[in-house]
């Protein structure tokens, strides 16, 4: 427990050294809101009632407590580009980014775990050596490179799958819209999964290879148990913490490299809102994506503690203790 | 359940009522161990037999070859291990079985006491539940009754009942062989397969689970292979020695005879290499 809350206070200090920078590093950067704006019709005098709207006429210390108050509300207040509430904002693409990343990282996960405890136990097979080539790719080639490719491929030259957006244009109605986002998200989706299950195959492999030829494996096919029982009981069971924590901890890198997907696929997402937000100045929009992606950042390595402890008796028996 | 499952079956039932002794014989064994495009012979025509209530030895030097005739016994060794010769369990060859036949034979039938049990225990399971799971797995023992017998081995080995509840991790080295042994136990084996069961405890708790060891086999009537390279302790509890080199059995007999008056050359420099040590020390 003490060391639960010492993780949560920990957690805290981390979200608040990110809060502050996150203000300040904007402010810093070169160019405001204001600069991006190059319209001939926009005077001086209408420039400077924009930023008294924007309340960027204000001292820093009180754009500062403003900012504070509206990030730790989760209201984030307005963006700059669309005069729209950033809640409102990023509730229109959040669905679109976990409909993206949800079921890549999930298919990549049980595809990655299938192949790797198989190459694992299969040393020297075809199997292995599609782990140890997929790991390589995943580990080698560009994110963009690889979906720019699946586009020309899937798209371009054999358009099976739509180039961009998440619907057709007009969408369609009923039961055809939800089959038409599907088939907008398969290629973006199957292209994370293609570059996400090789590296994580590779990890459960080596992982694996080195549990399989642990002791303790030996001596519990000595003892009789069926292999299956063998392979997930005990060797599986063994290297779940680490795996746990990988999952965990490789979430937060999923959804930063969700800018890349939503940009190259022109998905209506929270990754591709947060490049716009960025370039634009928009200190309101940009604030709010970088802080939710610290959020999620934090919540993942606490995440992957409690897990860490939850599936290792162990080290709960430790904590416990301490 | 196969062919192989069911004669096991029928034969623990039958050995139950029985006085007849159920003997392990090795019949010209030979393992070539192949890695890196090479191939190494371990063992060459190794030939010996054991039976229920005898208490082996095979002694030799590191690399003489006796923990592979060991693992070869319930085929664990290394896949791609290249084994001839034949295994009869009972009067049937084992090496011809398939490895769920086999997995009914293991543990069951003949069961091994590891090298070091540091490292034997899986880290994320307690000693109850390791115990409770063979005796799940072979014994069709589950629950309570699981819990119960575990608890009677715990303590039939020497040690407190809270062992049971801790994991590996959190025994001493002693605690864990002992350990080691309950386990087993667990179902009653015709033979146990002793692999340097002592190696790195000290001298104290060495001369205890040997005792431990040596005072189970001989109440449960159970043959005992004991794999070792320090011939004193082999030669304090072993009725009959097996000495090894180079793959190949170079002596046999009766433990006192073979000691006292070896007929081979390296069985003599072992004792004297020993004698050396021990005048070396005093």
């Amino acid at each position: 427990m003490i060391t639960l809350l010492k993780r949560l206070l920990g957690s805290a200090a981390v979200l608040v050294v990110v809060l502050v920078l996150n203000f300040f590093l904007f402010r810093i950067m070169p160019g405001d809101p204001l600069t991006g704006i190059v319209d001939p019709r926009f005077s001086p005098e209408a420039k400077q009632q924009l930023a008294a709207q924007w309340g960027l006429d204000r001292p820093i210390s009180e754009q500062f407590v403003v900012y504070i108050r509206e990030m730790l509300s989760f209201r984030f207040g307005l963006s700059m580009m669309t005069g729209v509430p950033v809640w409102d904002e990023l509730k229109n693409r959040v669905p679109n980014t976990v409909a993206l990343l949800l079921p890549a990282l999930v298919l990549s996960s049980a595809l990655g775990l299938w192949l790797g405890v198989k190459a694992a136990l299969r040393r020297g097979s075809i199997i292995e050596r599609v782990v140890l080539l997929s790991g390589a790719i995943s580990f080698s080639f560009p994110s963009f490179f690889v979906q720019l490719l699946l586009l020309m491929c899937f798209a371009y030259l054999w358009p099976i799958f739509p180039l961009r957006g998440t619907t057709s244009i007009p969408p369609p109605a009923g039961i055809a819209y939800l089959f038409d986002y599907i088939w907008h998200m398969a290629l973006p989706v199957f292209s994370l999964v293609i570059l996400g299950f090789g590296g994580f195959a590779l990890y459960i492999r080596n992982m694996m290879v080195k549990a399989m030829g642990e002791d303790y494996v030996l001596m519990a096919r000595a003892r009789g148990l069926p292999y299956s029982r063998v392979v997930w009981n005990h060797a599986f069971r063994g290297i779940l913490p680490p795996v746990l924590t990988i999952l965990l901890l490789s979430l937060p890198g999923v959804v930063s490299g969700a800018v890349i997907t939503e940009t190259v696929f022109s998905l209506n997402g929270v990754g591709r809102f947060l490049l716009e937000a960025t370039n634009s100045h928009d200190y309101p929009a940009a604030g709010a994506a970088f802080f939710l992606l610290a959020l999620l950042t934090v919540a993942c390595n606490l995440g992957a503690d409690i897990m860490y402890v939850l599936v290792d008796p162990r080290v709960r028996r430790e904590s416990s203790r301490g | 359940m196969s062919a192989f499952g069911r004669v096991g079956r029928v034969e623990r039932v039958e050995r139950a009522g029985r006085s007849e002794k159920i003997t392990l014989e090795i019949q010209d064994l030979s393992i070539t161990y192949r890695g890196g495009g090479k191939e190494v012979f371990a063992v060459k025509n190794c030939s010996f037999s054991i039976s229920r209530g005898d208490v082996i030895g095979l002694v030799g030097e590191s690399g003489s070859g006796k923990t592979s005739v060991l693992m070869a016994i319930p085929r664990l060794l290394p896949t791609g291990t290249l084994v001839h010769g034949r295994i009869l369990l009972g009067g049937q060859d084992i090496t011809k079985r398939g490895e769920r036949a086999m997995n009914e034979l293991r543990w069951s039938r003949v069961a091994l006491v590891p090298q070091g049990a540091m490292n034997s225990f899986t880290p994320h399971l307690t000693i109850e539940r390791h115990i409770t799971e063979v005796l799940n797995f072979h014994m069709k023992m589950s629950g309570r009754d699981g819990k119960s017998r575990a608890s009677e081995l715990i303590g039939t080995v020497g040690l407190e009942r809270d062992i049971l509840t801790r994991y590996a991790h959190e025994l001493s080295g002693g605690q864990k062989q002992r350990a080691a042994l309950a386990l087993a136990l667990a179902c009653d084996p015709d033979f146990l397969l002793a692999d340097e069961p002592t190696t790195a405890l000290d001298v104290i708790t060495q001369k205890e689970v040997l005792e431990t060891i040596s005072g189970l086999v001989r109440e449960r009537d159970m043959g005992l292979l004991l794999v070792t390279h320090d011939l004193p302790i082999a030669a304090g509890v072993c009725d009959t020695l097996i000495v090894m080199k180079d793959g190949s059995i170079v002596e046999r007999g009766n433990s006192r005879q073979l000691i006292m008056a070896p007929k081979q050359a390296y069985t003599c420099e072992l004792i004297e290499a020993i004698r050396e040590m021990e005048g070396g020390h005093a």
